[in-house]
Formats: structure tokens, sequence, C-alpha cells
């Protein structure tokens, strides 16, 4: 009797919570959630419709960013941000609330997966080292080289964590020409602009060398480490075995008139995109880590966010604009059809990046360790600045290539003239 | 024994009670493996454009294909013989052919789909479902999920330097071209030359100008003079004028009044102006001063009654009419959203936008003039122009017997029989 009893009080109670599941799912606020970003449409179609659709009570108001305002991010929930300045400002002004707790105490495990290299940078910028956004995507540069070139001319391979100077003896031993007379190089960029002075500056930052201190605008490049760094590079730019045109066409590597390139995951896409374009032989490309800093060879500066998320310090809704954040970084399927559209980075679950069928691992990409230490002045200064600068020791460095100067003497002459375009720029 | 008993009464109890509470439908499509539709569309690439990867998004287990309607579009095809032709479980029909299906029978009422779902009309703006129920005579034979209409802009800081009142909606266009008469450049249209301008006055106030099948056309009554007499000085001095659509002159400040499809705002609402702006309706027919045929869907959602799986072709429907796929495609390269939320970004634009849907629908498909007769009344409003004084019915007379001249000598129409 008293089994029964005990039944009929289980059964009830079981009915009663039964009930009041269904209640309480039907009581769920609805909650909107306003984000800040410049397409309305890409942001829902990239993250906001697969949001929706896991959480079907939250609904997101993209928030057109108006770029003329003096704070775009005013009223919104979610603040969007291009630059690591601008993250960093709004971190010192207090408008962005620190995640630091919700990842320690998100049990999620997702969330384990993340690479560490988004968070060694956006942790880089904040005084007291906390996390105060996130980024979906970073981007990462590797060493590309052309297999077949390799090969034809005998040289072994590019290996591993290779420095500048692995780089300028490996560039040197192709011939200049190929079989059939065309052009033949070592290394080019894959971006503009491609100077002797930008190769030199892209060594100097890999290693950690700034050359522009970015609060006093003051120009320090006549130094040991500079000049050390200059004289093993200029036998390779002597030998003009480094592309240095800007605009001239097809970039060699494209045509298979160039044995190394730098490039980032949407280069790698690029090289296939372009075989099927100009129904050329597709490259046989391979991979490897970008060049290193020979005194942290485990690590690399050559690490990049273009696209920051953080949560208002004023939102009222700071539970939905997590979940959306981790939504935003971590949740599988949506990054899946994220990577479907190329040229988005690389997802912050670096496992998720899609392979490109036959060709090398892209992993080279993103495998070493993020040195937050990147001296670029591109990332903190006003680029008009930095261009007056390049422009302006561009041709103190051909000099110095022509030996119509010292190496001593085109560093001193390009910090005394280089001050001089910055300061005529600053006013 | 019996407690045995009561334990098993428990066990089948106990899922009863747990699922009380999930509506007793049937398996949503999200979950259903093995659905084809066949959706009737412009075209696969046009469906793309639109909608990108939305239905794989949301429905990952569903295949579908786009059935092109091109030849439908282009009137190479008859409603019939299309449908006759193509097997589909969901079409989405432009504006100008959803008549048509309906007349012919070819498509489900909705009516049960949306009182069996609670599928609320509404959060939609209710001129527009209006506009729907027109088609259908009072049923809805499909959804449209954006629409387009037509408004009048004017330059506020014009009128107030000018100390001329700010005009109204709801005006006629008796009242509108006075108004544009008291400035230099008052009233711009972009889309007609002053015969049509001429013409769309006459049908608004519901004249009749020329009937189709009789072939006879009525160009000399005192209604039409009253119209052309009311044209004929703002026309003569400029005031009204026929810009070309890639100029805007009203953007820069030089025009007072401007006539503006709701496909061609967003780059008013964009404009950095050195004015103020504001809207009002088209002008209307004093005789029914809440109604206008300005408003259109650009196209409906609707079930074909050979739908052979209409169940899930409503649910794929109801989902293209959501407010998720509103955001998805978003922009008004398609027309403003039916959804009263997504009609705009904020409050101004909504606020702008609901000038396009404020007045109540009307269909009107008045027949067009034969291309010669079109140019005989633009060639005499020419003239006219170009001389001085008031029209007189004389000029109208004239026109009217070149006109039957014309329709006489003119071979009918060779019709396929």
């Amino acid at each position: 009797m008293r089994f029964k009893h005990l039944l009929v009080l289980i059964l009830l109670i079981c009915t009663l919570f039964s009930l009041w599941g269904c209640q309480s799912s039907a009581q769920v606020e609805p909650v909107i959630l306003k984000v800040s970003y410049p397409s309305v449409q890409q942001f829902y179609r990239d993250y906001g419709f697969g949001y929706e659709k896991k959480y079907p009570h939250i609904q997101i108001q993209v928030v057109p960013y108006d770029w003329e305002a003096a704070d775009p991010g005013k009223d919104a929930d979610i603040r969007y941000m291009q630059l690591m300045s601008d993250y960093k400002q709004q971190i010192a002004d207090g408008k962005l609330l620190s995640l630091a707790f919700r990842f320690q105490q998100d049990r999620d495990e997702e969330l384990l997966k993340i690479s560490p290299i988004m968070a060694t940078l956006l942790k880089s910028v904040a005084d007291n080292g906390e996390l105060y956004g996130v980024s979906p995507t970073f981007e990462g540069i590797g060493l590309f080289y052309n297999k077949d070139l390799f090969t034809k001319y005998g040289v072994a391979l590019p290996t591993e964590g290779l420095s500048w100077k692995g780089i300028y003896a490996l560039s040197m031993r192709f011939p200049k020409e190929t079989a059939d007379g065309k052009p033949l190089y070592g290394l080019q960029f894959d971006n503009n602009p491609r100077t002797v002075m930008k190769y030199l500056m892209e060594a100097g930052r890999t290693e950690g060398l700034s050359y522009i201190q970015p609060q006093s605008l003051q120009v320090t490049i006549n130094t040991d480490r500079w000049q050390a760094l200059l004289k093993d590079a200029i036998e390779a730019f002597r030998s003009g075995s480094f592309f240095a045109e800007n605009d001239a066409g097809n970039p060699p590597f494209l045509t298979g008139q160039a044995a190394m390139t730098i490039g980032n995951l949407g280069s790698a896409y690029n090289y296939e995109q372009f075989a099927k374009m100009e129904v050329a032989d597709a490259i046989n490309w391979g991979l490897t880590t970008p060049p290193i800093d020979p005194g942290q060879p485990e690590r690399s500066r050559g690490y990049s966010i273009h696209e920051i998320f953080g949560i208002s310090a004023d939102s009222t809704h700071p539970e939905e604009a997590w979940k959306l954040l981790k939504f935003m970084i971590s949740d599988a399927e949506n990054t899946r059809y994220m990577t479907n559209y190329q040229n988005r980075g690389i997802p912050v679950i670096t496992e998720f990046t899609q392979p490109i069928p036959g060709k090398d691992d892209l992993s080279p990409l993103y495998r070493l360790e993020a040195n937050p230490d990147n001296p670029d002045p591109y990332l903190w200064l006003d680029h008009e600045i930095v261009n007056a600068f390049h422009d302006t020791a561009q041709p103190i460095i051909e000099a110095a290539i022509q030996g119509d100067m010292t190496i001593e003497e085109a560093l001193a002459e390009i910090e005394l003239k280089g001050q001089q375009a910055i300061d005529a720029k600053k006013q | 024994m019996r407690t045995f008993a009561m334990i098993l009464f428990a066990f089948f109890l106990l899922p009863v009670v747990l699922t009380g509470c999930s509506s007793p439908k049937a398996i949503p499509l999200v979950e259903k493996e093995n659905v084809t539709l066949n959706i009737g569309y412009l075209s696969e690439e046009d469906f793309e454009q639109r909608y990108a990867n939305i239905l794989q998004r949301q429905y990952p287990k569903l295949r579908y294909n786009i059935v092109p309607m091109k030849d439908l579009y282009r009137g190479q095809a008859t409603v019939q013989e299309w449908m006759q032709q193509h097997q589909v479980d969901l079409l989405y029909i432009p504006s100008h052919l959803f008549q048509s299906f309906i007349d012919q029978g070819q498509l489900k009422p909705l009516e049960p789909y949306i009182e069996g779902d609670d599928f609320s009309l509404d959060n939609r703006v209710p001129e527009v479902m209006e506009l729907t129920r027109l088609y259908g005579n009072g049923i809805f034979y499909g959804l449209p999920p954006t629409f387009y209409g037509t408004a009048i802009a004017y330059n506020k800081t014009m009128f107030d330097q000018a100390h001329v009142d700010h005009p109204t909606s709801g005006m006629s266009w008796n009242d509108l071209t006075i108004l544009a008469q008291r400035f230099p450049h008052g009233l711009s249209f972009t889309d007609k030359d002053a015969w049509l301008w001429i013409q769309e006055m006459g049908y608004d106030l519901d004249l009749q100008l020329y009937n189709e099948e009789t072939r006879t056309v009525t160009f000399n009554t005192d209604s039409w003079l009253n119209i052309w007499n009311s044209a004929i000085e703002p026309l003569r001095n400029g005031n009204v004028l026929f810009d070309d659509i890639n100029q805007s002159p009203f953007h820069t400040g030089d025009r007072a009044m401007v006539m503006v499809h709701s496909d061609q705002f967003k780059q008013l609402e964009q404009l950095v102006a050195d004015f103020q702006w504001d809207l009002i309706t088209v002008p209307i027919n004093p005789a029914h001063p809440d109604v206008s045929d300005s408003l259109r869907a650009q196209g409906y959602y609707a079930i074909p009654q050979s739908s052979s799986n209409s169940d899930d072709a409503w649910e794929v429907m109801q989902f293209m009419l959501s407010d998720r796929a509103a955001k998805w495609v978003s922009g008004d390269e398609y027309g403003y959203s039916t959804l009263l939320d997504q009609l705009g970004n904020n409050a101004e634009e909504k606020k702008h936008r609901s000038v396009f849907h404020q007045l109540r629908p009307l269909l009107s498909n008045p027949t067009s003039l034969p291309d010669y007769l079109r140019e005989l009344a633009a060639q005499t409003l020419d003239e006219l122009i170009a001389g001085t004084g008031p029209i007189t019915m004389a000029d109208l007379d004239k026109l009217q017997k070149q006109a039957e001249l014309l329709l006489q000598s003119e071979a009918p129409k060779s019709t396929e029989e």
C-alpha cells in the first residue's frame, strides 16, 4: 500500500514538473540583441541567422556601423572594431566588458579548442592583460614555394623555421632566367608595395625591430641590429633575386617565375583560382612556416586580426551577448558554412580550416605561437605617415645597393631624412 | 500484482505526460529525410542571388530544385501551358501573373493553412495584405514577402524659404499641380513624359480613354479637357519637369517635389543634403481619397493545386516569409519587407517607408493606348505646349478625329484563332 502511495506521489510530481516545464519554455522572454557592424546583411548571413536558429527567443538586430560617428557602437550590445588601435582605445575608455571571467567560468568544451593565437593577440593590448573581445578569424602568413622550381634547379625544399638569412641564401640559388628566357626570381611578396625597402622592413618586423616609436614618432634605424640585418640582406638585394616591381601584371609566383612567396590563406585559395581562371597550369606549391626570429624560433609575428567583437559595457543583455560571441567563435555548424566563403581568414578553431585538395597541409599558417610583440607601425599609425617614411627611405636603400654609400651611411641618412618626412606629414 | 500494474501504468503514462505540451503536429521539415521540393522561381541564378544558401542553412536535409519560370515571365508560355509542363510544389509568382494563376484555378487557397497553423498576418503591412486579397476576391492565394510603392518627396527647406505651406498626404493632382507652380521647378518625374503624366492624372480620376475590345478612344470630354488645361501652363513654364532617372536634380536642391518609387528611395535616404525633406503620399482621386493603385507586391509565394507536397511547401513558404528570411535578404533590392518590424532599420526609416503603403490598395488595369495613338497624343501635346492660351475643346476634337482615322486605317490587332 505504501508503495502504491509513493508511486502516485511520483506520478503527481512528474506531471507537475512536466507541466511546469511547458510553461517555463513558453515564458522565455524575447530578447533583441543589437550588433554594430558595417554590413547588416553580411553580419546576419555570417552569424545572425545561425544564432537565431540556435536561440529562437533572441533576435539579432544589426545597426549599420556609421564610420563618421564619434562612437559608432554607441547603442549596440555588441561592439565591432576593425583595428587593434580602435580596440585598445575602447578598452581604455571602459566601453567593453572584460571577458576574462566568462572564459574562466564557461564550461563549454568548444571554447577549449580555440587557438591561443586569438587570445594572445587580443590580450596583449589591454594594460591588465585581460581579454575584452573575440575575433572569429585571424590572419597568419606562411612561406609558399614552387616545388617544381626547387626540383628543377636542384635546390633543397625550404624547411620549417627558416630565418630571413636562410631565405636569402635559398633565393640566390635560382638563376636569373628560366630555360626559355623568362625572368626568374627567388622571392616575391604577395602584396604591394614590393620594394627592397619593404623586404627589409618585413625582415625587421620578423625579428621584432622597430624603427618608428608610435607615440613620439621618433625614427631610430641606425642601430647595430638593423645594420646586421641589412648586411645579411644586401647581397640578395644586389643579386636581383627579390621581385621588386609594383603593379607589373601577374606576380611572378602565379606564373611560375618566382620560387617563393610570403602569403596567407587567401593567397592559397588565389593560386588555385588563378589556375582555373587563366587556364594555366596550377602551381605545384608547397607551404611551410613563415620566416622566424632566430631568438624565438617557436613564435611568429606574422599574425593579425581584422575583426574584433566585444560586449558593450552598457549592454543590458550581457548573457545573450556572450552567447553570441561564443557562437561566433566556436559553433561548429556555423563555422563550417563560414569557411565556404573563402578569403575570410583562418577560423579561430583552426581545425575547421578547409584543406585544399591535393595540396600541402595549411597548418603552417597557424602552427607557430603568436608573438604579440609586433613592431609593425602600420598597425598603430596613420598609413600615410608610414608611407612617407617608406618613400623617402627607398631611394637611399637603392643607393646602398648600388654601392654609392655604405650600409652605415644609408641607415644614418634614412634616420635623418625619414624623420624629416614624418615630421612634415605630421603637420 | 497490483503494484506491478501500477508501475506499468505509470510507465505508459509518463511519456504521455512528458509529450503533453508539444503540439500533436507531424515531424517538422527540418528533421525529415528524403524530402524533395520543386520550387518555381524566375531562374536558379536569380534565386541564388537573392537567397544564397538560406534553404540549406535552414533545412540541411531538404533537397530542392529551382524550376525556372523564365518562359512564363517573358510571355513565351501561358500559365496553363507552363503548369502542364512543370511539376512544382511551391511557386514565386511575379505580380503581373498572379491574377492569371488565380483565374485559371491553379492555386490553393491559403486560408486552411493560415488558420491551421495560427500563422499570423497581423504583423504584416495591412495594405499589402488587402492588395493580396483583392486579387483573390477576398481569398489569399499567395503571400508576398516584399512590396513596392510610390510617394512624393518634397524639399521642406525650399517650401519654408518660399513661405509656402508644406504639401500634405492625400492631395489631388489638381492641388499638387497648383502647388508646383509656386516654384520655378516645382515637380519632377523620372519615369514618364508629359503625355503619360496627363494620362495618369486622367486614369486616377477613373476617366475612360481607350477600349481595346471596341477599339474606341475618348479624348474629347470635359473631364479630359480640364486635365489638359491644368497641366498646360506648368508644362509651358517648366514648373513640372521630366528628368532623367540617372540625374537627380531633387537631390541637389533644384526641385521642390519629386515623385519617388520605393526602389529609388534608398538614394534619398542616404543623401547627405543641405536641405530637409519629407514624404507625402501620391495624389489621390477626391472621390475615393484613401486609395491608390501605386502599391504593388514584388511577387507572391503560392502553392499550386498540383503540388504533390503542399504541407512541406507551406512550411518552406512560411519560412520564406519569416523575419529571418527578410533579414537574410535585407536591403531593398527586392522591395520592402511586408513584415512591419522589418520595414526599416530605425524609426526614421520606418516612418518614411510607411508613406509608401499608407493608401489602401486598388487593382486597376487601365488598358494602355496603342503606340500610334500614344505618339499622336504626345505630338498634339507638344504642339499645344508650343502654343499659347488655354486648350479648347476644339483642340481635343481635332485629336479625337485624327485618332479615329488612325484607328480605322490601322489593321486590327491580329488575333490568333
